[in-house]
Order: structure tokens, then C-alpha cells, then sequence
């Protein structure tokens, strides 16, 4: 299995840990972070998830927690998995954070009716003219339904502020928890809803609703489903590409959960055909690694990951690298 | 670079346990606590040194300490670590401190007297705990003996503390013994 930031790195690549001080998180986990360059401002935007809870992962089932090889520990008087957000802007020559920004979300809040707690996972985008985090909100029904949610921000000065929300319906019926879906950068509200087959869908933000705008039709075989990860970002002028996860979810000798997360990329021509996806990697050979995010900076391609839902990094990767991966 | 970028590309080239250790040991540094835990978590699961394994899955306790509240998984991790290394006196030390916390005195001072009768080891990892030695675990064991009844005892410990380790007492473990035994023998 390829240690991606190994490759990165030997090739001339560069790998960026992102911290958030211990006064804004508690010392919990920092996880997920999602970036966008703008160039229309020449700034490279940064969102991390912050959840009051630390992951236990006993990779090897050597030393399991009280509950077993993998939960997340959590204060013992709140049983809610809870998230804010932490906005803010890279050093673009150092990606060190400039300065970190908890979201402020108070205009749009409202009581949380489950104990998934806040918008998870998000991804940035610029469409219109106008920045938004794009995640996954399942705190507004009592069953823990999940919709993509869009939340347009603002930034002044150092202050980050959610100005809209809108929360998206899937295209097709009803359905329990709509997660992870990738939104193309190049395609205002338009997402990569799934990849095999693809599924592109576009949001209306008048009435919520989206439509599905292409299906790719039967898919191809592949033992697990490849699930939603970065932004969809052009490649060249002739490609489009994310990076997205599969997951092998499975229960230890006593029955409790496991997981085993792996990354890979998936390449479309303008017509989103598939015209390749890339062997599984690990990002730094954990079992749990999460990306949400990718973005062209320069001749370089960024992409940003959650190592164990504990910590945050950011690859460096030369452009010529990625393309030798993609299209070779 | 950063003390922390240098680590992390000494590990991406060469993911030895030594440096996932020292990557582990500059996240607790930095207080970004969440990190380091998931990396001494795998140093204790990878590592075949016990004594590493032993300090960090003592490590992995402390990180979850700092945002409080998991007392269960605080525990779990120290008592890993009793099981695996029984003979070393820190884990016992630490426990009985969690006991101290959620003032559960009798378990506290159990986990006390269990360490005191353990050798201490002076290696690097007991260094980097902060292990200081005995007069820890003595500490525990007069403090709690005094919420479980045993009122001479905790005197006589106290006292013995003062008289015999007054110079490897720091300065806030000596102003909490003298402040006590002012309490224990007003009294």
C-alpha cells in the first residue's frame, strides 16, 4: 500500500501539519480540514472540524478502550458528537495558518434535536462570487436525518460569519443521510453526488431542491464503494478529478465496530466519463485518514486530510506528479 | 521548519517506532494533545519495547486528562499499563491520582499502597514522565488514608514526608503537605 505523502515528499512534494492552539480546542480533535485557493483575492482558505471528543483508534487490537478498538471519546456527561468549524487563511509560501476563526454561526442556529451536532465535514467553495461551506447537517430531525447543507460565509477581517443556509434535498425520493457530496468547483452548485456510476446533481437555492444533471449509467466493478472526499477540480483543461475515500467497515472478535479508511483518485473527461481511478493509498499509513479537500495552487496541487480524526495536514503535491498519477 | 515539520518528515521517510515517539512526545509539547495521542496510541499497539509501550500508553492517559471528563478511558489506559509492566511503580502513581480527582479514597489509596510496593526505575521514560519517585505514591497514600479513616496514618506519613523528604518534595507538593498537616493536627 502506497504511503502517499512519502511519494509526495520524494518527489519533490512538501507535508504540512495545521494546528489550532489548545485554547480554542481543549485539546480534543482538530480533523476533516477542507482548503480553496481564491484567486480572485490571492488567499488560500482553510476550514477545519473541530469536535469536542478525541479518537481511539487500537489499531492493532492490542490495547482497546473500555468500549472497544474504535470510539470516540467523549465527555462522559455529553453524548453528542458536536462540531464547530475553524475558518481561516494559509501562509501560502509556509501554509502555517495566518490566523483561525471559529465560525460563527449564530445568526442561523438553531436548537439541535439529535446528537449529531452541527455541519460536518465540510467542504469550501466559491460559486458566484460568494464562499460557502458545503457539509453534512443531521441535527435538525429526531432521527438524525442528514442533508448537505450550504452555508454561505463572510469573512471581515478575522471574523467568519454564516450569512445563509440552505439545506438540500436529494433528487430522487427520500432517503436517510445524504453525506459527502463533492462539489465542482468549475460547475456553480453543481456536486458529484457518487462516483461509480457518477452521479452529478445541481442545487437550486431558491427552493432547495437539486436535479440529478448527468448519470453515468451501469457502474463498474469495484469491491467498495468509492465514497465522497475533496472538491471535483480540473485536472487540466481536459480532466476533472477528486479524491475520495472507500471504507471496510467491520466488527472485532467481540463485536465491536472497525473501520479501515483508504484514498484514491478519480479522473473524468468533460463528458464525466471515467477514465481512470488510481490504486487505494494511505495518506501517512493510518487506518483512519479522511480528505476533504483540494485545490490548485500555482504548480502545485493541495490537498488537505484528517489523520485519525485527531489532526490535520497539507500535502504539497508538484502538479506533474499528480498528472503522472492520474493520467499515466 | 518547524521541531514539528522535522519530526514528521523523519517519520514519513522512516516510520520507526523511535519516531513516531518523538513526533508523539512534540504534539503533547505543543499541546495539540488529540494528535499526539493517536500517536503514542499506535507506538504502544507497534512498538516490541515494553518500556515504550508502557510510557506511552501512560501518555495516551494524560492526553485525554487534559480536556477532563473520561475518567473510564483515563483508567483503562493506566491499567494497560499495570498489565503489561506490573513490576514499574508510575502507572499505579497515576491511577491513584485519577481516584484522587473523582475522590474515590479508598481505590486511591489501594493504587498507592500497590505502588509503593514496586522498585522505582530510573530510565528515561520514568524521566519523562515526571516520575519523581517514591514520595509520590507517599503522597497519595497520606492524603487518602486520611478519607478512609486512617487518621495516624496520615500523620505519620505527612510527618515522615516532611522529615525525610523535604528537599525532593517540589515546591507545590511541599506547600500541600504543610498546609495538610496544619489541618491533620489542628484537628
Amino acid at each position: 500500500m502506497t504511503v502517499f505523502a512519502k511519494q509526495v515528499l520524494e518527489s519533490g512534494g512538501s507535508l504540512h501539519p495545521i494546528t489550532i492552539e489548545l485554547a480554542k480546542t481543549n485539546g480534543t480533535g482538530i480533523f476533516n480540514p477542507s482548503l480553496y485557493y481564491d484567486e480572485q483575492v490571492d488567499k488560500l482558505y482553510f476550514n477545519i472540524r473541530h469536535c469536542q471528543v478525541t479518537l481511539y483508534h487500537a489499531e492493532n487490537g492490542k490495547y482497546e478502550s473500555f468500549w472497544g478498538p474504535l470510539h470516540y471519546c467523549h465527555p462522559e456527561n455529553d453524548m453528542t458528537l458536536t462540531t464547530t468549524n475553524y475558518f481561516g487563511e494559509l501562509n501560502k509560501q509556509t501554509l502555517e495558518p495566518v490566523y483561525t476563526s471559529k465560525v460563527d454561526t449564530s445568526k442561523l442556529d438553531v436548537a439541535p434535536i439529535w446528537n449529531f451536532v452541527g455541519l460536518e465535514d465540510c467542504r469550501i467553495a466559491k460559486w458566484n462570487d460568494k464562499l460557502y461551506l458545503s457539509g453534512v447537517r443531521r441535527d435538525t430531525t429526531p432521527n438524525g436525518q442528514g442533508r448537505i447543507e450550504l452555508s454561505g460565509i463572510e469573512i471581515d477581517g478575522e471574523h467568519v460569519k454564516e450569512v445563509t443556509r440552505n439545506r438540500l434535498q436529494p433528487p430522487f425520493g427520500d432517503s436517510y443521510c445524504e453525506k459527502n457530496w463533492m462539489p465542482v468547483i468549475d460547475k456553480p452548485f453543481q456536486y458529484a453526488k457518487w462516483c461509480n456510476p457518477t452521479e452529478i446533481v445541481e442545487a437550486n437555492l431558491e427552493s432547495n431542491a437539486t436535479t440529478q444533471v448527468f448519470h453515468g449509467g451501469d457502474a463498474f466493478y469495484y469491491p467498495r464503494d468509492f465514497r465522497g472526499g475533496s472538491q471535483v477540480i480540473r485536472l487540466n483543461d481536459e480532466y476533472r478529478f477528486c479524491c475520495v475515500h472507500t471504507v471496510n467497515l467491520f466488527k472485532s472478535e467481540q463485536g465491536r465496530k472497525n473501520a479501515v479508511y483508504r484514498h484514491c483518485f478519480i479522473v473524468w473527461d468533460n463528458d464525466w466519463n471515467v477514465v481512470k481511478h488510481t490504486p487505494e493509498f494511505t495518506f501517512l499509513d493510518a487506518k483512519i485518514e479522511f480528505c476533504a479537500g483540494m485545490t490548485k495552487y500555482k504548480n502545485d496541487f493541495l490537498i488537505s486530510f484528517g489523520y485519525q480524526d485527531n489532526a490535520s495536514y497539507v500535502l504539497r503535491v508538484p502538479e506533474s506528479l499528480m498528472e503522472n498519477i492520474c493520467l499515466s | 521548519m518547524s521541531e514539528l515539520k522535522n519530526l514528521l518528515y523523519s517519520y514519513v521517510y522512516n516510520p520507526t517506532n523511535e519516531n513516531r515517539l518523538h513526533l508523539a512526545d512534540e504534539y503533547f509539547k505543543l499541546q495539540q494533545y488529540a494528535a499526539a495521542l493517536s500517536y503514542y496510541l499506535q507506538t504502544a499497539e507497534m512498538s516490541p519495547d515494553k518500556d515504550m509501550q508502557y510510557y506511552s500508553l501512560i501518555q495516551c492517559g494524560k492526553c485525554y486528562e487534559v480536556p477532563g471528563n473520561r475518567k473510564h478511558s483515563i483508567m483503562t489506559l493506566y491499567k494497560h499499563a499495570i498489565h503489561l509492566l506490573p513490576e514499574r511503580p508510575e502507572a499505579y502513581y497515576y491511577l491513584s491520582k485519577v481516584y484522587e480527582w473523582h475522590s474515590e479514597w479508598f481505590d486511591c489509596y489501594t493504587f498507592a499502597c500497590l505502588g509503593l510496593e514496586k522498585s522505582d526505575i530510573d530510565d528515561v521514560y520514568s524521566k519523562k514522565l515526571g516520575y519523581t519517585g517514591k514520595v509520590l505514591l507517599t503522597f497519595q497514600k497520606a492524603l487518602s488514608a486520611w478519607w478512609i479513616g486512617k487518621g495516624d496514618e496520615s500523620r505519620e506519613l505527612h510527618t515522615y514526608m516532611i522529615n525525610n523528604h523535604f528537599n525532593s518534595m517540589d515546591e507545590g507538593l511541599l506547600n500541600t503537605m504543610l498546609g495538610n498537616l496544619r489541618i491533620l493536627y489542628r484537628q
